[in-house]
């Protein structure tokens, strides 16, 4: 069966942050694009960023793009490419004037320049002391950076495709990428859609974890995608935790009610923190918490009839302190813990955030794949930016406000890479004879499939496989007993059933399409995961501690190495770190410690 | 009750950018699919057309919805706030 086929100079999948600011770029070049999403555009995911976007732009104190770039590199335990963060941090502050030249509604400082807040991680003279750099609108930078780009979008005629949802990535016998096949919602038809260059802006696949506090569309599409074209996923084992997410909804309880005296205390009532952090108790670091709170949920002690989650107590706090000091918590505890904080505790577990890892990219965001002896040669006509991309600046553990950061900065680099490549003369490549077959055959099995798992249950099965067996804190045996689990929820959802086969909106689908993508976000985090035996960042293994020769567990003889998963046999290969910035002087290894 | 296509296409525009509105939407069709008539998807498509940060600050009740709200959209928004966990823990 052929598909109808739709001819773009250039198909971006995905309108948040990252998916506007390059959509922007190839619009303003003149260029015929299709932008996909399958939500609204200022319904994408970046719209839930609070904390800023981190650039030096000094209007607090001196500061400098090499401190920004050294809090970068050390925050992500010297697994970052020093010649993407170097970039990263010296594009930073043109992209937020950029912004504020669209109508970016910053906050302002007295003189009228931009004001910058504090933030974790964030220093002056290489960790001498704490600098103010992330740039934000009040607590909603990324509803107001959205917003921003969209009327910029309407502005320069960015065509939208709203509800569309990409399938597959369409190569040719090269390897080069001439689009995607892709659905459309509303009316059920399945379509190619035929470029000179394709853009994956997809964001994150935070819903791979059963507690995350990613928006529900966030489910890897455009790593699902990659990995089944053939494209390896990069450093998909870690990924950024927050200790206190309400359990079972996910949703954030800031840090600051432990700072404001919020204590936790497991199944048994105990202050299990006294424990871990004699000194410090419940305001030790971020890591430590977390680590505690799933050594007591794994050893028996949580609480709740599953002993799954611990308690966060704050109801000693006072009804005043609560309500003055910490806003918004007794909504967000009696609407999805169904309890008032001020008489009971919040059941809370470590909870996923960020995704670290993605489509391996260059700091031009082209996609790059080993090949002949080179493990970064450029796809042809493939970029990546953004969450769903690894360029990589965030390494083992990315720096708060530098998120927001990435979009801008690749979403931006890899579209001029675009109008570059397309230049003023290059023609469209042939479309493979076979081009929408791969598609097609999917979307066949998927209808014909009989006695075949539910696609609810099976998502339900590997989140909470993940959660368990490859979470914040990570133990050698489970995450072995992992490996097999995930493999064996692969075979169900292999075979999902669903049973709508309307073609019209139908959700069912669309549901079970998201789960093959997840599923092998999945499969790739906990492979990898198991595999890397020491700890970095934001992957703690419990038989890799600190010790005297692998201070915090880390061991750059044998890991300094970017993981490389290939969805093929669930092959693993490594490529090394690049420790050569584009012109400054390298930052070399060092122990992490703050 | 409305129609089963129309209600999938108000379920998916109930996907939202933020998780807590999510939540909110996931819970309220699961407890009130049943009651859905025309004129209340009209009052509730006013609220999923507003930004989501506006709308979980009316679901919180940080935010109140203006005078010349349609009765309908009061009473979706009534609805969303009441909403509680299918399956306490």
């Amino acid at each position: 069966m052929s598909l109808n086929v739709r001819k773009f100079d250039a198909v971006i999948v995905g309108a948040g942050g990252a998916g506007m600011r390059a959509s922007l770029q190839l619009a303003q070049a003149g260029l015929k694009v299709a932008v996909l999403s399958k939500v609204f555009p200022t319904r994408s995911h970046t719209v839930a960023a609070q904390g800023g976007v981190g650039a030096s732009l000094g209007n607090m104190g001196p500061d400098s793009w090499i401190w920004h770039m050294y809090d970068t590199v050390k925050g992500s335990d010297w697994l970052g490419d020093q010649d993407a963060i170097e970039f990263l941090v010296r594009e930073a502050p043109k992209l937020v004037y950029e912004l504020e030249h669209y109508g970016m509604p910053f906050d302002r400082n007295e003189d009228g320049t931009i004001y910058q807040r504090p933030f974790g991680g964030h220093s002056a003279n290489f960790g001498e002391k704490p600098v103010q750099r992330s740039c934000c609108a009040a607590d909603r930078t990324g509803h107001a950076m959205l917003h921003t780009l969209y009327q910029q979008n309407v502005k320069a005629n960015t065509q939208f495709f709203v509800e569309w949802m990409a399938l597959d990535l369409i190569r040719d016998s090269e390897g080069a990428v001439v689009g995607v096949t892709a659905l459309e919602m509303e009316t059920g038809e399945t379509m190619i859609l035929h470029a000179k260059a394709t853009l994956f802006a997809t964001g994150g696949a935070g819903r791979i974890y059963a507690s995350s506090t990613n928006a529900f569309i966030n489910t890897g599409d455009g790593l699902g995608i990659a990995a089944r074209a053939g494209i390896p996923l990069e450093d998909m084992e870690f990924w950024q935790f927050h200790p206190t997410g309400v359990a079972g909804a996910g949703v954030l309880i800031t840090e600051g009610v432990r700072g404001e005296g919020g204590y936790l205390l497991n199944g048994q009532g105990e202050r299990f923190m006294e424990r871990y952090a004699p000194t410090l108790k419940d305001l030790a670091s971020r890591d430590i918490v977390a680590r505690a709170m799933a050594t007591e949920i794994r050893d028996g002690r949580g609480a709740g009839p599953n002993k799954d989650h611990v308690l966060l107590k704050l109801d000693h706090l006072g009804l005043e302190t609560i309500e003055k000091r910490l806003p918004g918590i007794r909504e967000i505890a009696r609407q999805f813990a169904n309890v008032d904080p001020i008489k009971d505790p919040i059941p809370v577990v470590p909870t996923c955030h960020y995704q670290m890892g993605g489509i391996p990219t260059n700091y031009k965001g082209e996609v790059v794949v080993p090949k002949d002896g080179n493990p970064n040669t450029v796809v042809e006509g493939f970029y990546a930016a953004g969450e769903c991309a690894c360029a990589s600046v965030h390494g083992a553990n990315r720096l708060g406000t530098n998120s927001l950061t990435d979009l801008l900065v690749f979403g931006k680099a890899s579209a001029d890479s675009v109008v570059k490549y397309i230049g003023t003369s290059r023609t469209h490549r042939d479309l493979p004879k076979d081009a929408g077959d791969y598609t097609m055959a999917r979307l066949a099995r998927m209808d014909n499939q009989k006695d075949g798992a539910p696609q609810h249950e099976t998502r339900l099965e590997m989140q909470n496989i993940m959660q368990n067996h490859c979470g914040v804190f990570r133990f050698p045996e489970m995450l072995s007993e992992g490996v097999t689990k995930i493999k064996e929820v692969a075979e169900k959802v292999a075979k999902v059933e669903i049973k709508d086969k309307s073609k019209v909106f139908n959700t069912a689908r669309v549901e079970a399409l998201e789960l093959e993508n997840l599923i092998e976000v999945a499969r790739a985090t906990m492979i990898s995961a198991a595999a890397r035996k020491e700890s970095r960042g934001a992957h703690d293994r419990a038989d890799c501690h600190d010790t005297p020769e692998f201070p915090n567990g880390r061991n750059d003889k044998e890991w300094h190495k970017h993981t490389l998963w290939f969805r093929d046999g669930d092959r693993l290969e490594y490529k090394p770190v690049n420790m050569t910035p584009l012109s400054a002087e390298s930052i070399p290894l060092k122990t992490r410690s703050y | 009750m409305i129609d089963a296509t129309e209600l999938s296409r108000l379920k998916w525009r109930s996907r939202r950018g933020m998780l807590e509105n999510d939540l909110v939407m996931e819970r309220f069709f699961e407890q009130h699919t049943a009651d859905l008539t025309p004129q209340r998807v009209e009052g509730l498509q006013v609220l999923l057309d507003l930004p989501d940060t506006d709308l979980w600050d009316l679901v919180a009740g940080r935010l109140q919805l203006g005078a010349g709200a349609m009765p309908a959209t009061l009473e979706m928004l009534g609805w969303m706030r009441d909403c509680q966990l299918a399956h306490p823990r």
